[in-house]
């Protein structure tokens, strides 16, 4: 959460860019990785990315503040982006199409190659998971995110949440054996 | 492979930050979506609208239900066939039949089972007990004779036979 978001968010209703700047580059980072595990490729995560912040800008007016950080909200247009993209994609996508450069990011340098080949492993495993479940493991596992959080952005309560965390985590390490093997 | 450490890793995964400042350049040049204003006079509109609709959904269900009870070739049920007093009094006559011929059984049963026992209760020889048997077949018959009667007797009448 931003220092006085609350304050940030009235002003960003009331067409304050700068205001609305100061959370995009906040909750963009969040929002990227979210949509890349998901995705896969850097450039459709861009974009989907793009996208969502541009839907929160130009809706931002109709966000009505309950008890939840507004990356509740985010993660609500982020998940909508998603499905939109797959439902006009009309057809499954490889699970192998990762984008090789996927974790040449600035920041990850310090990686070293054997965790790259870890996480690729990983990533590959999650986007064999069911949408829901891969929610719920990037917000919990990755983001760290709490549950009720979570829960506000996936609109369900928080005891589906737990249940539907136990299952995704039993359901990873099923497909990471089996990529062992 | 520890999974929850490999899934904390993913954090150090950043966006581009010449794609940040492009994009967020390119989304703030955008206008804001302005949400319709809800004014009172809308409001009234609304509320006038919705009225009518109902009124007119109520009005043409009122047409359509008056047009097929009136139509009986395409009326579901033909009300006009169904006459309550003459179903009444044909249910209560099926009714008062039944109750009659219990009530004949009943009492043609008592009365061949009450001769029955008068007549073996003191058999002194053969041809007593052919005449008591004669005398129960005599019984029978009449009771039978009785039964094919016994729509002709009221309710009143049957139940004060009973208790005599």
């Amino acid at each position: 959460m931003v220092d006085g978001e609350e304050k940030l968010i009235k002003d960003a209703i009331r067409g304050n860019s700068s205001a609305f700047g100061v959370l995009y580059d906040h909750y963009q980072p969040m929002i990227y990785r979210f949509v890349l595990v998901k995705v896969g490729s850097r450039e459709e995560a861009e974009d989907l990315t793009h996208q969502t912040f541009l839907s929160a800008w130009q809706n931002v007016r109709t966000y009505k503040h309950r008890g939840h950080p507004f990356s509740s909200w985010l993660y609500q247009i982020a998940r909508n982006q998603v499905i939109d993209h797959y439902r006009s994609k009309k057809g499954d996508v490889s699970i192998e199409a990762v984008d090789p450069e996927y974790f040449v990011a600035p920041a990850s340098a310090s990686v070293d190659l054997t965790s790259k080949l870890e996480m690729e492993k990983v990533q590959r495993a999650v986007r064999q998971l069911k949408p829901d479940y891969q929610d719920v493991i990037i917000m919990r596992f990755i983001e760290d995110i709490s549950l009720k959080e979570t829960a506000a952005a996936m609109k369900k309560s928080e005891g589906a949440i737990k249940l539907i965390q136990h299952r995704a985590i039993k359901e990873l390490q099923k497909i990471l054996e089996s990529l062992q093997l | 492979m520890n999974l929850f450490e490999t899934l904390r890793q993913f954090k150090t995964i950043e966006p581009d930050s010449s794609f940040a400042e492009k994009s967020k350049r390119a989304i703030l040049a955008y206008p804001q979506n302005i949400p319709p204003m809800t004014s009172p006079f809308r409001s009234v509109l609304q509320f006038i609208e919705t009225g009518a609709a109902v009124t007119l959904a109520g009005f043409f269900i009122i047409l359509i239900t008056g047009v097929l009870s009136d139509s009986t070739s395409i009326a579901p049920v033909q009300y006009s066939v169904i006459d309550p007093a003459g179903l009444h009094a044909e249910a209560q006559a099926i009714d008062m039949q039944i109750e009659l011929a219990k009530v004949a059984y009943t009492e043609g049963v008592t009365t061949v089972a009450v001769s029955g026992f008068v007549a073996s209760a003191k058999p002194a020889t053969s041809s007593s007990l052919t005449a008591s048997i004669t005398a129960a077949t005599s019984s029978i018959s009449a009771v039978s004779s009785s039964t094919a009667t016994s729509t002709s007797i009221s309710v009143d009448q049957a139940l004060s036979q009973l208790t005599n």
